[in-house]
């Protein structure tokens, strides 16, 4: 069985689709998509994944949970930094972010981030969250760069 | 600051209101600049202890001494012409503090020698409000500053765009199957082909696979080369259901496509079967070409919808800066034309039809004519944007115009991605910044400024912008079902502007 790999993306489909070529050519996971918040809790509360890799700036889609969230912060996914809040309601449980509890197998060394961000922007938050696979955005980067998050991910089980 | 203010204790008959009471500074001066007499007020703006107004001189207050004496010349000059006092803001030095008072001098005229025979000055503290002006002052100054290396830097971005857009379309041509007429509509998409393509390269190398046995395999390649390529067959056969996400099907297609020509050619000449490695060869690189297409053409649309974006950005940012544009009257037939003109690239990438209905050529608007384009295409852009593709026949915006009571309405309708109702009751659709609750679908770029600037310009002629967004068929759902805003509205934005000439009538 393949391990399960979900990219919580929304520019996943279209500006990143060519990063996902490379994964499902050498078949190493089986690679899903959550182009929203909503969307990716749905996915984590109804499976179990082997990897997460989170953006920071991400749409709230249609829980209203994470749309007041939004909502809250200027609905603006820059500011929001809604992909934030969700790696630390799943590694802190956090309820002011999201009531419900996180799903028990989340454990922060499964997550990564790949987010337009740098880690001087983002780091502070991220490191007591336990995060450390850590890529940032960059135009030069390969078009294997997702399936290198993935192999470092997956090498940490 | 109140706080600091003396207080003063009226008295109870208010005819014997003093000049010592009022609330702000009255001094008397000799015409040297000598303090004759001054109020509370006038003593405590200017730093003085009790009982020592006789020993000061005005001007020497002043950061500028020379700038008092030219005021009291002045002053002096003002009262023999009649025309009464001197108002400016004074710069007080006091205690080595920065004070800033609003300063009416008047002169009192000896009419035996003509010169002044004492200065009579009003002081009214301003600092704070100096303050802030300068404050105001310099922001506005740095904000400027800023629009315009914004502006630059968007520009030099545009000309990138353009360099990228023009390599891309010279991409996709040489990409474009031969077979293609020079005709073939920009909306067939390439991406419908990739299955077929798939199939007919699973089959030539599933024959290839066949022709080779296994014990001559492993002189040609490694073993682990063929189990590759055997596991390649089912991927290309079953990739519509191995890959859910049909966006993503074009790169894997291709990488694969890419991987087994490589593969292919790692094998010593002539080991192969010369026609069968051909014919895969061949389809290999035809996969791998439309495969190619469907993304150069994708990313072509993306990169001319970034240049939209980025003009309107620069636009708005830059607005405030530039010369303001003279106004002028023009046939809304020829704005509707130029703003169709703008978009009309974008359109075409994205396969959209524009539809323009026949224009009243009287019909006229008085304005800017770079304001009501960018305002108009910013809508059409919009409604480009957030139009989806039809299961029969091409996406379409509608343009129409028309004049009633006073006013000019220019109707722009797409077929597509929902607004909700919330959102236009309550004008998030125009604030800066906000992109619509399912604008975001289907991986559209934007930057939520296009409205607010077609808003901002329609007030500033007068004019306004009104939106409504409803289900395009008939629809049983409740709007709170979480599949209503999953189905296609039919959305109208409209730009209303007062016609020209006022009368209501056009010509």
């Amino acid at each position: 069985m393949k391990p399960k790999v979900l990219w919580i993306e929304d520019g996943a489909r279209y500006e990143l689709a060519s990063l996902c070529g490379p994964v499902f050519y050498k078949g190493l996971c089986d690679l899903a998509l959550a182009e929203d918040v909503s969307t990716a809790v749905d996915h984590l509360e109804s499976d179990r994944w082997d990897a997460l890799i989170v953006d920071i700036r991400l749409p709230p889609g249609v829980s209203p949970h994470w749309r007041r969230l939004y909502r809250l912060t200027g609905s603006d996914k820059v500011n929001a930094q809604l992909g934030l809040k969700l790696v630390e309601w799943l590694v802190r449980a956090t309820p002011e972010i999201y009531p419900d509890a996180p799903p028990r197998w989340v454990r922060p060394e499964r997550i990564g981030v790949f987010t337009v961000e740098s880690w001087r922007e983002v780091g502070d938050q991220l490191k007591p969250l336990g995060i450390e696979i850590f890529q940032q955005k960059l135009a030069n980067l390969p078009d294997t760069i997702l399936e290198e998050i993935i192999g470092k991910l997956l090498a940490t089980r | 600051m109140s706080g600091d203010r003396p207080r003063v204790l009226l008295p109870e008959d208010p005819r014997d209101v003093h000049l010592l009471h009022l609330p702000m500074g009255i001094f008397v001066a000799d015409p040297d600049g000598q303090l004759v007499v001054c109020n509370e007020t006038a003593r405590r703006i200017l730093g003085l202890p009790e009982g020592e107004v006789a020993n000061a001189r005005i001007g020497e207050l002043h950061a500028d001494p020379a700038w008092y004496r030219e005021r009291a010349r002045a002053a002096l000059d003002a009262a023999l012409a009649g025309d009464g006092f001197e108002k400016a803001v004074g710069h007080l030095r006091i205690g080595g503090d920065d004070v800033y008072v609003e300063e009416i001098l008047r002169a009192v005229v000896d009419q035996s020698s003509g010169s002044a025979a004492a200065i009579v000055g009003c002081l009214v503290d301003v600092t704070a409000e100096h303050e802030a002006a300068e404050q105001s002052r310099a922001l506005r100054l740095k904000v400027e500053e800023l629009a315009f290396d914004i502006g630059r830097v968007l520009h030099a971005n545009t000309s990138t765009l353009l360099m990228v857009n023009q390599t891309l379309e010279a991409v996709s041509q040489a990409l474009q199957p031969v077979s293609s007429a020079p005709s073939t509509p920009a909306s067939e998409d390439p991406a419908e082909r990739l299955p077929e393509l798939a199939r007919s390269l699973a089959r030539r190398l599933e024959r290839l696979l066949a022709a080779v046995d296994s014990e001559r395999r492993p002189t040609v390649l490694p073993l682990e080369a063929w189990a590759h390529l055997e596991e390649q067959v089912a991927m290309l056969n079953e990739h519509e259901t191995r890959i859910p996400v049909p966006e993503l099907r074009g790169s894997t297609l291709r990488t694969l496509a890419s991987a087994v020509g490589a593969a292919l050619r790692e094998a010593p000449l002539g080991s192969l079967p010369r026609e069968a490695t051909r014919e895969v060869l061949r389809a290999a690189d035809e996969l791998q070409r439309g495969a190619c297409l469907a993304q150069v053409l994708a990313t072509r649309q993306a990169v001319v919808q970034m240049d939209t974006t980025l003009r309107a950005l620069r636009d708005f940012i830059t607005s405030d800066v530039r010369t303001r544009e003279t106004r002028k009257r023009m046939p809304v037939q020829q704005w509707v034309r130029e703003a169709v003109a703008q978009i009309g690239e974008f359109a075409k990438i994205a396969g959209v039809a524009l539809q323009t209905q026949a224009i009243d050529p009287e019909l006229e608007v008085f304005g800017s004519e770079r304001e009501l384009v960018r305002a108009l295409a910013n809508v059409l852009h919009n409604a480009v944007k957030y139009s989806w593709r039809r299961e029969q026949g091409q996406p379409w915006v509608a343009i129409a115009a028309s004049a009633t009571s006073g006013s000019i309405h220019v109707e722009v309708e797409n077929w597509g991605v929902p607004i909700s109702a919330d959102e236009i009751a309550r004008g998030l659709v125009f604030e800066l910044g906000y992109r619509g609750k399912w604008s975001t679908d289907r991986g559209r770029l934007g930057t939520g400024i296009g409205l607010t600037d077609a808003l901002r310009a329609a007030r500033a002629h007068g004019g306004d912008v009104l939106v409504s967004s409803r289900p395009a068929r008939l629809t049983t759902l409740p709007d709170t079902h979480r599949d209503y805003h999953r189905q296609p509205f039919l959305t109208r934005v409209t730009l209303r502007l007062p016609l020209f000439p006022p009368s209501g009538r056009p010509r």
